[in-house]
């Protein structure tokens, strides 16, 4: 089962791309205004990531949802 | 003298198979022949026993085509199945939509827009802020949660889009540019399916059996597209493109092994006949999964 973690775009460089299922960062998907991204992963938290909040696929969901991460403008 | 067929199962087939190889699945009861690329069952679809799943939040697939592949008349074939919810929106395919100073496109699936229709449209950006919509919102059945086959083309400049082997009235909206002869696979390209960035991507669901033609195909063969309401064996109909998701021979996981349900994707085999500039890339752990089209 995966969990998803909501991190600062600053803290991706101390990012493990070996510990999640994110390619690189490149292919990373931020929020609208560019200060958040996200990762997923399969198993015990990354020690990089500790302290930060747990999500499950349907919570990720509902958070990538929001204006916050959505342009709702489909052109 | 009856003659007894060697038994295997289907998730217990011989890896490295010759030519011939023939066996009966004692779990699906198929007869199976190997052809050299790929496992035929007798009286029945082509075999398929995987597919690719996206969760909805940043999975994708980065990929390229050959630059001449869509240049003038073309079709591309996709199974999918997606969900009726806000996660199945956003752009089927995409390539370098409103980059600046580059043509681009998107095919774009609106399951939650304000009629709740389950609408496709298809956009094109000549990279200067000018934009053709080549396929204005059209009502499809996609959005169900059920496997559909959906075919978009182009033949002499007008496109034409058919779900589950029936032609779908398709109209034009805005025309900033008239885009009916771009060449939809340009050298800058950057094709994506289930594209993560565009209107409410990425796509969550899954899709199968990934076909491309540099000619339009005919209603007959769009027809011969599906078989039973399951993928057909499409070799008949030779397709430039063609990527089965853990069904071609050399299918890999992301750790070089066999796929197996819930396995991150690695290499995918293009079986169709180009042999250069044809690949699939999963991004952000698309994975294999054992739901297919029935």
């Amino acid at each position: 089962m995966r969990t998803y973690c909501i991190i600062n775009s600053d803290e991706v460089s101390s990012v493990d791309f070996d510990q999640v299922q994110e390619t690189s960062a490149d292919t990373l998907r931020y929020s609208v205004d560019g200060t958040k991204t996200f990762v997923k992963y399969e198993g015990d938290q990354p020690s990089f990531l500790s302290g930060k909040t747990e999500y499950t696929h349907a919570e990720i969901l509902e958070v990538l949802a929001t204006d916050e991460w959505t342009n709702p403008d489909p052109i | 003298m009856p003659t007894t067929i060697p038994t295997t199962t289907s998730s217990t087939r011989p890896g490295s198979p010759s030519t011939g190889d023939a066996y009966f699945e004692t779990d699906t009861k198929n007869y199976i022949i190997y052809d050299g690329a790929n496992w035929r069952s007798f009286g029945s679809n082509i075999s398929n026993r995987f597919s690719a799943f996206y969760d909805g939040t940043d999975d994708h697939f980065t990929g390229t085509l050959p630059t001449t592949l869509m240049s003038s008349d073309f079709t591309t074939s996709i199974w999918l199945k997606v969900p009726g919810s806000a996660v199945a929106d956003g752009a089927i395919y995409a390539n370098n939509y409103s980059a600046s100073g580059k043509l681009g496109w998107r095919l774009y699936f609106d399951n939650q827009d304000a009629s709740g229709n389950g609408n496709l449209s298809l956009w094109v950006s000549d990279g200067s802020g000018n934009f053709d919509n080549a396929i204005a919102n059209v009502s499809i059945n996609l959005g169900s949660n059920s496997w559909t086959n959906l075919v978009w083309g182009r033949s002499s400049g007008t496109h034409f889009v058919y779900v589950n082997a029936s032609q779908v009235t398709i109209t034009q909206g805005t025309q900033g540019f008239n885009s009916s002869t771009s060449n939809f696979a340009d050298s800058n390209q950057a094709f994506k399916i289930f594209e993560e960035t565009i209107g409410g991507g990425p796509i969550g669901g899954y899709t199968d059996e990934f076909a491309v033609w540099d000619r339009a195909l005919s209603t007959s063969e769009i027809g011969q597209l599906k078989k039973n309401d399951k993928p057909s064996d499409l070799s008949s109909l030779a397709p430039e493109v063609w990527f089965r998701f853990g069904d071609a021979n050399g299918d890999q996981d992301s750790g070089g092994g066999s796929p197996a349900s819930g396995d991150t994707i690695g290499t995918l085999v293009n079986l169709g006949s180009v042999t250069t500039n044809a690949t699939l890339t999963q991004q952000n752990g698309v994975q294999y999964n054992s739901d297919v089209p029935v």
